[in-house]
């Protein structure tokens, strides 16, 4: 099979289709009210925005901390987080959560303190609060793994290297 | 060398209008119209029907919010598909930092789930593709499926336009070889007639 029939063969094949439609929570999302909007009833939502934002803000601390080596790092530093916070939009802060997540991963080379362990440990108690409840959910999941990821790899560099002292 | 991509589907211009207005009836207008090419595009790359569903739901969700940036210079449908695989690519991005993702039995039968009438061959060529490396499928797709250009690929995927080419070819190579290996059905016993 030569390279134009591999590709006729590829967009040949069948469309895939959901097994159920996935409009009912697009317009969800779409229609999801502000924070100042949301009804008190919504308890589980804020308690997952507290989380995110509790995350993103922590996160994003450590990053500023590694980046510049200061003991008190400002979150205020980073405007655009400042205003994701403040939105209290649990997917915006969700999706800036993993963009400081990939951040965090390109700054392994930077300097750590020993405090960043305590940090990371504490927001990990929150997602294993949430997880409590509600198991099974992917996003979660995936905050928890990315906190555990990037514990693992402060801790390696912690224990690797003499001048650290826990 | 492709044919037209599935995403080529022209949108009357008062459906777009009344969808970046906010009309709900119209985005959901969008979303029938493109919901299997945006579904078939993430379970293609992703194999996987969940990530598929969860990238299809952020594709609707960031065009439907973000319709004010679409220029209207060119079709919407080529739009989409930009914020179809930009969505995608993120989501994979993300999960290639969490796991080691090996195609496995089960999700080359979520792919080919539910299609009786998909034809043997076409079954051993999703089982191949399922099987190629995260990158080399996506670049396979997007190059031979939608017909992107090398430089597009390669900018999607943040990568050069040699490695792009390079993947192409593995992933041609790859699929050729596993589609080579593919044993043929054992042959139906000849039925001679009784004496």
């Amino acid at each position: 099979m030569n390279d134009r029939h591999l590709a006729k063969a590829l967009s040949a094949l069948p469309q895939a289709a959901p097994e159920q439609s996935a409009w009912p929570d697009i317009e969800r999302r779409l229609q999801a009210p502000s924070a100042s909007d949301q009804p008190r009833s919504s308890v589980r939502e804020w308690l997952l925005a507290g989380i995110a934002a509790a995350m993103v803000g922590g996160l994003a601390a450590i990053i500023v901390s590694v980046q510049s080596g200061s003991a008190t790092p400002d979150v205020a530093a980073l405007p655009e987080v400042a205003a994701v916070t403040e939105s209290g939009q649990l997917e915006a802060l969700m999706m800036r959560s993993q963009e400081l997540e990939q951040r965090l991963t390109e700054i392994r080379a930077g300097n750590l303190r020993p405090e960043t362990v305590n940090e990371l440990e504490g927001y990990l108690a929150l997602v294993d609060l949430e997880l409590a409840g509600d198991d099974d959910r992917v996003d979660l999941w995936q905050q928890r793994v990315a906190l555990l990821d990037t514990l693992v790899d402060v801790n390696s560099r912690l224990a690797s290297n003499p001048t650290y002292q826990l | 060398m492709t044919a037209q991509s599935s995403f080529a589907i022209e949108v009357p211009a008062q459906t777009l209008d009344a969808a970046r207005a906010g009309d709900p009836a119209a985005q959901r207008t969008l979303y029938e119209l493109f919901e299997r090419p945006v579904y078939t595009l993430a379970l293609r790359l992703c194999q996987n029907a969940d990530d598929a569903h969860d990238a299809l739901q952020d594709c609707f969700v960031n065009a439907l919010s973000r319709l004010d940036q679409f220029a209207g210079d060119a079709p919407f449908w080529g739009w989409l598909r930009r914020v179809a695989i930009n969505t995608t690519l993120q989501r994979l991005r993300a999960g290639q930092r969490y796991r080691l993702r090996v195609a496995s039995v089960e999700d080359v039968e979520v792919v080919s789930q539910g299609r009786a009438e998909t034809p043997g061959d076409q079954v051993d060529l999703l089982r191949a593709f399922a099987r190629l490396s995260e990158t080399a499928r996506t670049v396979v797709w997007l190059h031979d499926v939608e017909g992107l250009k090398h430089r597009e690929i390669a900018d999607m995927m943040d990568k050069t336009v040699s490695f792009s080419k390079s993947q192409l070819a593995r992933g041609r190579s790859r699929l050729r070889d596993l589609l080579d290996a593919t044993p043929e059905p054992a042959p139906c016993p000849q039925l001679r007639p009784t004496a």
